[in-house]
């Protein structure tokens, strides 16, 4: 493939992103556009659409086709665009609560339909746009040390639950490598069928610095000796590692 | 499905727009001629969405008494009779709703469809506010009449999830008999997609009642259909998602929207001169009465009416074919309206009618905490006038409970007592079985 002669901020549009200083969110962006740049997309091919919440506003900030719908719906929505115009490169974009919460029950009939779509879940385990409360991929221990409701309540594992559900891409990236990002980004897009990338990201405002020093601290890359073919062994390393980057599962047929 | 590229008003060039001419090709008639077919109220229903080249995209999710539709549309086209239409049968309601967006908001030159009830319509309601108000008129949303979400629930027909939905912002129009359902549905992306109005629309018809009752349904050729069609529904100018360009989700402040409001408000408005325009077509073309904003059922042409009755749906044909015997009895000459357009509202065209009547009987077949959606509508429209009648307002058939005659004539008897006291907007009664049975 001949490398693309796009630069990533010609898929940016005028607007300022209103994210919190230092917020993952701002890299996640720059990974889409590079990722597209990457791709050498004309940028009326590409349709990006979200649902609510700090991530969901991404995008806005986008010179593509893009719609900021309601919450937890961006996966039904995006599955009727793709319908519609097939030869678009369609990106469903949420954040955990938008993805994990009101939007889970989409997630398994998403899969099964199979559109070739990507679904990009920026997880920072907690809702940031109303003021820190706990979302369904919250720790217990981070609830526990910020007084947070559902304390007793177990966090989903959204990489399991992709897969349990018969994703046939599944991969891990961190919003603190924005290059990680970007090629995770490519191999999504690139896979023909549902795609799913799970972003964990840190919220500056209700987490702050020391949770992205401990994320960094924690993720790793996926060890040279996994097969991401292998099914089973995805499965393992769903279960046993959440702090894994890279291509965790990717269908044989595919 | 790749065309070369077209210009927008907005100067861009997209060269992947969907190829209409394709589409169109592609389209497998249903009926190439006129033919008399035996059908229900869904059937009929179903039978326009997949005569209608243009719509290509269905979805939906099964709920009583709307499922017939789905099963009709989704059998034909399994059988692949109609050419490259699509159905998909979502998870939820909801899911509906936003799949249709997605769908309608990639072509607007396309129409989408999908028919629910009650809770279905409930579980809607996120996203048909949104939508309602984002300028995707290519949407059709058939409601079959149920009551909404409630306790306890009913799955007959009664319009109140119609009625709970007014404010959603889409053009509703409420059908009377299994012809009507037909040729409304026709109609409607006629008024939804014209570019200034660009609002989904919900043609709804009384679930059981119609949904379910057989009848004599004339359908029209394909290609009748198509050159109906051609007519008011052009290429659209307007892209799909371009940025700002819906309003489905953007958050704006509260300074922006006002703008948005008033735009809203604006398109809606113009469906009152566009409507009669497209039924007189419809008229014209296929001999039979097009869109109307109210059907005037019983009513002489001299508008020579003491009493007039507003009520909707096929209950309002048995008040038409009873009223020359129950005025004789009360008597008074009595007229009938049954309400056609249900938003927007059109005061003015109910006001002209109801400028010399005494009084106005308005039946309500759905709860409502106050006098009733209708009564509301009716004491508004003749608010102005020099000389308003008294607008009495009854509950009666809600549930889908029949109308029976003796229920008829004893609102009528309710109304004609209630206005000879000399009461403008009397306390709403509730009628059932030939008795007022509440207030006791």
């Amino acid at each position: 493939m001949e490398p693309s002669q796009r630069r990533p901020i010609e898929y940016r549009n005028d607007l300022h992103p209103v994210w919190c200083t230092g917020c993952g969110d701002f890299a996640v962006l720059k990974s889409f556009t590079r990722a597209f740049a990457q791709l050498g997309l004309q940028n009326e091919r590409i349709a990006i659409i979200s649902g609510i919440g700090c991530s969901s506003r991404l995008p806005g900030y986008c010179a593509t086709y893009g719609l900021n719908s309601v919450h937890g719906r961006p996966l039904p929505i995006a599955t009727g665009l793709k319908i519609a115009r097939p030869e678009l490169t369609v990106i469903a974009c949420a954040g955990d609560g938008d993805a994990f919460a009101i939007g889970t029950g989409h997630i398994p009939h998403a899969i099964r339909r199979n559109p070739d779509l990507t679904y990009f879940v920026m997880d920072n385990a907690v809702y940031g746009l109303t003021k820190g409360q706990a979302s369904p991929t919250s720790a217990r221990e981070q609830k526990a040390a910020r007084h947070q409701l559902g304390e007793m309540d177990p966090p989903i594992n959204p990489v399991l639950f992709v897969l349990a559900n018969g994703a046939g891409f599944v991969a891990r990236t961190q919003a603190g490598d924005m290059k990680h990002m970007t090629d995770m980004l490519v191999r999504a897009i690139n896979y023909p069928g549902f795609a799913f990338v799970h972003c964990l990201s840190v919220c500056v405002t209700y987490q702050g610095r020391s949770y992205q020093e401990a994320l960094d601290g924690r993720v790793h890359p996926i060890m040279a000796e996994h097969d991401p073919r292998d099914e089973d062994a995805a499965y393992r390393l769903a279960r046993t590692d959440p702090y894994a980057l890279g291509v965790i599962y990717e269908r044989a047929d595919s | 499905m790749s065309m070369p590229a077209i210009e927008t008003i907005g100067g861009a060039r997209y060269p992947d727009a969907i190829d209409l001419a394709k589409v169109r090709d592609a389209h497998r008639p249903l009926a190439t001629e006129r033919k008399v077919v035996e059908a229900d109220g869904n059937t009929a229903a179903a039978y326009a969405c997949l005569q209608m080249w243009r719509a290509v995209c269905f979805a939906g999710f099964p709920i009583t008494p709307s499922t017939k539709w789905l099963e009709v549309v989704t059998d034909t086209v399994a059988r692949g009779t109609v050419g490259c239409k699509r159905v998909k049968l979502m998870e939820a309601e909801h899911a509906v709703a936003d799949y249709l967006a997605g769908a309608a908001a990639a072509c607007r030159d396309l129409i989408v469809a999908t028919a629910t009830s009650s809770v279905g319509l409930d579980h809607m309601t996120e996203s048909t506010r949104s939508l309602g108000a984002s300028g995707l008129g290519n949407i059709l949303l058939i409601n079959v009449y149920r009551a909404a979400a409630n306790y306890p629930l009913c799955i007959e027909g009664d319009p109140s999830d119609a009625l709970a939905h007014r404010d959603d912002g889409w053009i509703q129009i409420c059908c009377r008999g299994v012809q009507q359902i037909y040729d409304v549905v026709l109609q409607a992306p006629c008024i939804g997609m014209h570019p200034e109005v660009l609002t989904p629309v919900m043609p709804g018809y009384y679930g059981i009642k119609d949904s379910h009752r057989g009848s004599r349904l004339i359908l029209e050729p394909d290609h009748a259909i198509e050159a109906f069609h051609d007519r008011w529904i052009r290429p659209s100018q307007w892209p799909g998602l371009i940025n700002g360009d819906t309003a489905l989700g953007n958050c704006v402040t509260s300074q922006f929207f006002q703008g948005f409001k008033i735009d809203q408000r604006s398109r809606m408005e113009r469906v009152l001169t566009l409507l009669p325009r497209i039924g007189a077509d419809f008229e014209e073309t296929f001999s039979r009465p097009g869109l109307e904003f109210v059907e005037p059922l019983s009513w002489p042409v001299d508008n020579t009416v003491d009493l007039a009755i507003v009520a909707m749906g096929p209950d309002a044909g048995t008040a038409a074919a009873l009223a020359p015997e129950i005025g004789k009895e009360c008597g008074c000459k009595i007229g009938v309206l049954a309400a056609q357009l249900l938003t927007p509202f059109p005061h003015a065209q109910y006001a002209a009618r109801l400028a010399h009547v005494k009084a106005v009987l308005v039946v309500n077949q759905a709860h409502h905490a106050g006098h009733g959606h209708l009564t509301h509508e009716i004491a508004q429209a003749c608010y102005p006038l020099p000389k308003p009648p008294a607008v009495v307002s009854c509950f009666a058939g809600m549930g889908g409970a029949t109308v029976s005659d003796a229920t008829w004539l004893a609102m009528v008897r309710h109304a004609v007592t209630a206005s000879r006291r000399g009461e403008r907007l009397p306390r709403p009664v509730i009628a059932h079985e030939g008795r007022i049975i509440w207030p006791n």
